[in-house]
């Protein structure tokens, strides 16, 4: 039922997040960027690539011929699917599909652990709390008032944010607006990338950025051919980037 | 004390020789106990489970001990619905078996979720288009059937029934027991199917995700099929086990031979109707994904011999064998073929969980490899120890095989 | 889960998901309480007593349960399904109506009296002339408890229910009941020394339609002796009385002690 609704109507805003994966260095500023703003917790210590919570994970793919060539690296945030394939499995509604946004959110208080989303994701971008977070004496003072910390046990992961659109609407209705001024929420990685590799912005108003640069044919994105809708683009001028990231993982043999 | 709670007729074991046997099988709780305490304490960091194979040994365990628990509910169906009263002399056994198998799941579940604190939330705010909010309430209403089930068997201890009353509350329950066999066959219908529906509604994942009939994947269907058709031979197995290890006659050769033909034939449908779905996913999951079925097989160890392996070396093979009169003769091959027929169902519940989550996904995915750690090994032993000893008790001053004072005086 | 919960969504999948759930539950609770309160009110009627005997009749092996005209060659191989209540059985008062003369039948080195009328619970009545009935315990169940058993006879003025218990005996460590072939009250105690063990007004006219008597009694203990043979030779192994001759006196002295109690277990009710 949450299938057909999300796929029959579109929402009013589409929060769409594009990367120009022939701009990143793969830095890592936007990982930083986004633990520090939705307080995640420095790994443990025996926390492993596979075990540790992140929001944003930047991913090394192979060259991009066979002849070797530069390494492409791929951010990867939750995909803000239209077609959620994780919320219709969560058997407490832990997770919601925000029909005005169309931001996938995770209600981490909710979560009971099950990690049935985790399994259901074929783009991994889900991170589940294998320890208690902890962070560092003095640390803690860096904390963001906005955003919660999740406890051990549940499942989290990226939202675009969404406690800046929480602010940027309330500045909007303070100062007697409907809609909020699009510069007013730009997600963390987005603001942080030195290389200026991410564009984020409303792709249902046509004009946007996003809108004209999710369109052109050297656009694509993840697992397209699973249906799961992703709001989040990639971008090569490389075709032969652009046609080994379409792929399914499965058929490298 | 002992030997008044053995039931009037039966012969057992002398009691230190009793609690002998039981000492390895307690040490195996215990060992699994401290594990449980490891991940509740620290963490279930003590697991090798992680974000990317996120279910693991113990889901594989929950989704195994309730197809072989199965028995359960199938041999009650059978009994009280479809009156097939030779299956009486299992009944007991299987409702033990159903019990210990359910139990140790939702136990198994507990540890395994990272807040069992919030179970009741899926009660409380529930998602029903999700398969596991269907698996959560089905097994908390059938384990509760499955106790009430169990009672009676308590009820008619030797001691407890001296109790004013016992056996008048026993005689009420076994006088509305077809309600609870109806009712457990409805919960065990729904719960088996929305386990196989759990992997079948997975879209993101072209390898688990099937066709729907109506709401529900094909795999919702094949696991109720798959269950009830290894359940007798898992009733079988365990009451030919227990004979053995007690060196005693418990059921007449034609309680097995009703056993093996019912799950001879039901493995019959189950291997026909997974052969037909099979054909149906490989001609139409790349028309839909572009994705190859010999894809799923291009990673070792995970080739197309697990296909095969599934469907007729432990599919059609032992259903043959359980349907032949000649095989169903002898005691050995019948037992064989049981054995077959549960480890086929074992080996899709392996595939379907592990292989599921081994596959590469994103472009850039490699194949993943997992090996359980010691705690979830414990903790997945322990429901073994727990199983072997909360049926020998059982066995010991329950009275679980009705036929076994008569077949005992038969000499 | 419930209306009213901050969250509750009322759609079709979800109404008919938690309806199922709600159906499901009341079911199963409601079915419980009803065993429940029909097992409270059963013990309140005193129909304990009966229901136990219906249960142990359950629990008999099937050859245990022979029909009384299986016992007399009439009906071979028919088992009984009405726990020895011979009164509403269509099969027995047709047999009594068509009252076929009995086939000989041995009697298996048991005494079997002419007065008196066997019930299968191994208690004997015998109607006296003032209209009370005196009860005993037959001679198979007096061989195998032995005279040294502890007899436990209900006192006087106290009521018996058919197929309740009537008294209890206590052989060794082996405690064991007899049921009562009549409903109603203790006028008298006897002894094994008196010739009975109880005297007994019964509540109106006597029914004794489910009793055995003559032939029939004669064939059912020919029946128990067999019995009583597998029973002692799964104890010890070897078959006893192989020759098929009669019992010896004082089967009770002849039981191994630490076999006595399984012997007995097998052959008379638990107390």
């Amino acid at each position: 039922m949450h299938t057909t609704k999300h796929s029959s109507t579109l929402p009013a805003h589409r929060y769409t997040l594009v990367v120009d994966l022939d701009r990143c260095t793969g830095c890592g500023a936007c990982g930083t960027a986004c633990a520090v703003e939705n307080n995640i917790p420095p790994a443990n210590e025996k926390a492993t690539e596979r075990t540790g919570t992140v929001w944003m994970r930047v991913l090394e793919a192979p060259a991009s011929s066979a002849a070797g060539g530069p390494t492409t690296f791929v951010p990867i945030p939750c995909q803000q699917c239209d077609n959620p394939p994780c919320v219709d499995v969560c058997p407490q509604r832990a997770i919601e599909y925000d029909p005005r946004t169309g931001i996938v959110g995770q209600i981490p208080v909710r979560c009971l652990g099950c990690r049935y989303c985790m399994v259901a994701c074929p783009y991994h971008t889900r991170s589940f709390n294998w320890w208690s977070p902890e962070w560092p004496a003095g640390m803690e003072s860096t904390l963001n008032p906005d955003v919660s910390v999740r406890t051990r046990g549940v499942v989290e992961k990226c939202n675009f944010c969404v406690q800046r659109l929480q602010a940027a609407r309330a500045k909007a209705s303070a100062a007697g607006q409907k809609e909020i001024d699009p510069a007013d929420y730009v997600p963390a990685c987005v603001e942080a990338c030195p290389s200026r590799a991410l564009y984020f912005g409303d792709a249902a108003d046509e004009k946007s950025e996003v809108a004209v640069l999710s369109k052109d044919g050297e656009s694509f994105r993840l697992l397209a051919a699973l249906g799961t809708g992703p709001k989040v683009f990639y971008r090569s001028s490389d075709p032969v980037v652009r046609e080994r990231l379409s792929r399914t993982g499965v058929t490298r043999g | 004390m002992d030997d008044t709670l053995i039931g009037r007729g039966l012969r057992r074991t002398t009691l230190p020789r009793f609690l002998l046997w039981l000492v390895p099988w307690a040490a195996l709780l215990a060992l699994g106990v401290y594990a449980v305490y490891l991940c509740f304490a620290v963490g279930l960091n003590q697991t090798n489970m992680d974000n990317r194979f996120a279910f693991g040994l113990w889901i594989y365990l929950d989704l195994t001990v309730i197809a072989l628990g199965a028995g359960a509910f199938f041999t009650g169906f059978l009994l009280y619905i479809l009156k097939k009263k030779e299956l009486k002399a299992v009944i007991n056994s299987a409702v033990v078996i159903g019990f210990i198998c359910y139990s140790g799941a939702v136990g198994i579940l507990m540890v395994d979720v990272g807040q069992p604190l919030r179970a009741w939330f899926t009660f409380w705010h529930p998602n029903v288009h999700s398969m596991l909010t269907e698996v959560t309430f089905c097994l908390t209403l059938y384990l509760s059937v499955l106790a009430i089930e169990y009672a009676p068997l308590v009820l008619k201890n030797r001691r407890v029934k001296e109790v004013p009353g016992a056996l008048v509350l026993e005689h009420q329950l076994h006088k509305v027991m077809v309600v609870f066999a109806g009712i457990g066959t409805l919960l065990s219908f729904f719960h088996q199917g929305s386990l196989g529906g759990l992997y079948g509604v997975l879209r993101g994942n072209p390898f688990a995700f099937r066709t729907h009939i109506g709401i529900w994947p094909t795999t919702f269907f094949l696991f109720i099929l798959s269950a009830a058709a290894v359940g007798p031979s898992f009733v079988l197995l365990t009451t030919w086990l227990v004979g053995k290890v007690s060196k005693k006659r418990l059921v007449s050769p034609e309680v097995f031979q009703t056993l093996a033909k019912i799950s001879g034939s039901l493995l019959l449908v189950y291997v026909v109707l997974k052969g037909i779905d099979s054909l149906i996913w490989i001609n139409t999951a790349s028309a839909k994904t572009g994705v190859q079925v010999s894809s799923f097989y291009a990673h070792p160890p995970f080739g197309t011999w697990v296909l095969f392996a599934e469907v007729v070396l432990l599919g059609l093979v032992p259903a043959a064998l359980l349907l032949s009169r000649r095989v169903r003769a002898r005691t050995g091959l019948l037992v064989l073929a049981a054995t077959m027929a549960c480890a086929g169902v074992v080996l899709n519940r392996y595939v379907m969980t592990i292989q599921t989550l081994a596959l590469p996904s994103l472009p850039f995915d490699s194949f993943l490899s997992y090996s359980p750690s010691w705690q979830e090994t414990a903790a997945f032993l322990a429901v073994l120890g727990y199983g072997v000893l909360l049926y020998s008790i059982s066995f010991r001053w329950l009275n679980l095989f009705p036929e076994e004072r008569e077949l005992a005086t038969k000499g | 889960m419930l209306p009213g919960n901050t969250d509750f969504i009322v759609d079709p999948a979800h109404l008919i998901f938690l309806g199922v759930f709600a159906l499901v539950l009341v079911t199963v609770v409601g079915t419980l309480a009803y065993a429940i309160v029909s097992a409270r009110r059963a013990v309140a009627r005193g129909q304990a007593a009966s229901i136990l005997w219906h249960e142990e009749f359950e629990e008999l092996p099937a050859s245990a349960k022979a029909c009384r005209h299986d016992l007399t060659g009439e009906t071979p191989g028919r088992r009984c399904e009405r726990a020895f209540d011979c009164k509403g059985c269509e099969t027995h008062a047709r047999l009594v109506a068509e009252a076929k003369p009995l086939p000989s039948i041995d009697a298996g080195g048991f005494f079997v009296l002419a007065d008196r009328l066997y019930h299968r619970g191994h208690a004997w009545l015998k109607q006296e002339e003032d209209g009370t009935v005196t009860l005993g315990l037959d001679d198979l169940a007096t061989r195998l408890v032995g005279k040294s058993a502890a007899l436990d006879l209900p006192a006087v003025g106290e009521r018996l229910a058919e197929n309740g218990p009537a008294f209890r005996l206590k052989a060794g460590k082996a405690r064991v009941r007899v049921v009562s072939p009549v409903t109603g009250e203790v006028v008298e105690t006897g002894s094994q020394g008196m010739g009975f063990l109880l005297r007994v007004k019964p509540d109106g006219p006597l029914d004794t339609r489910a009793l055995l008597s003559g032939r029939e009694a004669a064939a059912f203990f020919g029946r128990e002796r067999d019995r009583l043979q597998l029973v002692l030779s799964a104890a010890h192994g070897v078959p006893a009385l192989a020759d098929g001759g009669d019992l010896v006196g004082d089967l009770s002295s002849a039981i191994p002690a630490e076999d006595r109690d399984r012997v007995l277990g097998e052959m008379l009710l638990e107390a």
